[in-house]
């Protein structure tokens, strides 16, 4: 875009109580902004200018009303802008709006934030929280990633349920790998135990189908009974 | 009884001076170094347990080379700055005993070669608040990096290499859908230091638009098998949240 009109009278350094509130101001500032915009200005100072147009004499402001609260009785940059009534009233009516309409890159800042420490004070602390869930959000509602893979899905039948068996000792471990039909691994550490597993199709073919059958076939007894527990994945 | 046939391999990049702690706690492994940086590592590692790749670009390449180059039955693959074994249950000790970490990952393969799985790995967190090792030792669905071991049918899958800094994802969701869950053994964790930190070998290969990019194109394949809200734990924003969110909980069962 070319031949744009620079409206910038030029750059004055005023006291902030001389400048003139604007009335028809909109912008109301709560405690928590007021608190996070003072610590910015403690810790760093002014880094923009604030903005005003002359009138009767007197500068009255456009932009940074809150700053020039909080700057009170200290020299302030003000920038002073040829405006007229109409465009002064438009200034003052999109100026902030317009700058939250831009975007967030989310990685770009994450990696901002990796090298800076903004968390002394909590309304900073808050708005940065809110980013990031805002980001969040339009990340998990855009609809492309809402598609389901086909077969990805649990279908009914399947089941990820998990039985663990502990042996406790060497024998109740010896006998049971005998009768599931798993060969004993050798202990490769004293600490550390050794570990087997069996499908439950398996296990289901080695047992007997019913009561009936599994008093018909008598368990040899085991010293110590090992401990079962039931755990769901 | 028949012994596993395994191997250990630790693709490495710009990490010789850890060498020394990795030989120690793993003494079988190979170490896979590209070719650029054989002096360097030949300085620290014994030439048997070198294996040099040609010179090629992020972590899934070297995966799909690595998985080419290494003739045993079951892959296992361990990241070069590998610190010990943390027991997420119990005693909550740190092992460094390469008997006894070799001790965790044979066992852990006896296991998922017994069940007939092709994937299996460790918990991804020592967080025992969240996952609960004690109630539920063993999970089926996890995402899979850092420390796993492949077998049997993903053998021959390969890494997508365009989901470069996010492959781990995309290989736990295919292994998901092709094999319907792996083994993850949450009493381990395998420690790595400071992950996502900025100082990993990953760093100066992987860069910011290609991790966005990557993000991106999992979540356009993955669909609603991702979720990309972050969970509560997590305190470092460092990185876009994205976790598996497919579901191998049988809801009934549980009730």
């Amino acid at each position: 875009m070319a031949g744009l009109r620079d409206r910038i009278v030029e750059l004055r350094r005023v006291k902030a109580r001389d400048l003139r509130v604007n009335p028809k101001n909109w912008r109301l500032h709560p405690e928590g902004q007021r608190s996070a915009v003072g610590e910015m200005l403690s810790s760093i100072g002014f880094v923009g200018a604030l903005a005003a147009r002359e009138v009767d004499g007197e500068l009255e402001l456009l932009d940074g009303h809150l700053r020039a609260d909080i700057a009170a009785d200290s020299e302030v940059p003000v920038l002073v802008l040829d405006l007229d009534d109409d465009e002064a009233d438009k200034m003052l009516a999109t100026f902030d709006p317009l700058a939250g309409l831009a975007l967030v890159d989310g990685v770009k800042l994450d990696e901002l934030l990796q090298g800076i420490t903004l968390d002394e004070n909590a309304e900073i602390r808050k708005m940065l929280t809110d980013l990031h869930v805002k980001l969040v959000a339009e990340i998990k509602d855009k609809p492309e990633v809402t598609h389901e893979v086909e077969g990805m899905a649990l279908q009914p039948h399947e089941h990820y349920d998990y039985l663990v068996v502990l042996a406790t000792t060497t024998q109740e471990w010896n006998v049971l790998c005998d009768r599931l039909g798993l060969e004993p691994v050798a202990r490769r550490h004293g600490r550390m135990g050794t570990c087997r597993a069996i499908r439950a199709t398996k296990l289901l073919d080695l047992m007997p189908a019913n009561e009936g059958a599994r008093k018909a076939k008598p368990v040899e007894p085991v010293a110590k009974p090992p401990a079962r527990r039931r755990v769901r994945a | 009884m028949k012994p596993l046939d395994y191997q250990i391999v630790v693709p490495s990049r710009r990490r010789a001076h850890n060498m020394g702690t990795l030989r120690l706690l793993l003494p079988t492994a190979t170490i896979c170094v590209d070719e650029r940086e054989a002096d360097e590592y030949r300085a620290v590692v014994p030439e048997p347990q070198l294996l040099f790749h040609p010179p090629m670009t992020g972590l899934p390449a070297v995966m799909n080379w690595m998985q080419d180059a290494i003739p045993n039955e079951i892959f296992i693959e361990i990241d070069d700055d590998f610190a010990g074994v943390k027991v997420n249950t119990g005693s909550k000790r740190f092992i460094t005993n390469a008997d006894e970490i070799l001790a965790i990952i044979e066992n852990g393969a006896r296991a998922c070669q017994d069940l007939g799985l092709t994937t299996f790995c460790w918990s991804r967190t020592p967080n025992t608040t969240v996952i609960h090792p004690d109630v539920r030792p063993f999970v089926p669905t996890q995402a899979v990096c850092a420390a796993l071991g492949i077998m049997g049918a993903a053998r021959y899958r390969k890494y997508e290499e365009r989901f470069m800094g996010r492959d781990d994802i995309d290989w736990a969701l295919t292994t998901m859908l092709h094999d319907r869950c792996l083994l993850a053994d949450i009493r381990y964790y395998f420690d790595f230091g400071d992950v996502f930190s900025g100082r990993g070998g990953n760093v100066g290969v992987v860069t910011a638009e290609q991790f966005t990019s990557a993000t991106r194109g999992l979540a356009e394949k993955w669909g609603n098998a991702l979720s990309l809200s972050s969970p509560g734990y997590i305190k470092n924003r460092s990185v876009a949240p994205l976790r598996l969110a497919v579901n191998r909980s049988n809801k009934v069962a549980q009730k």
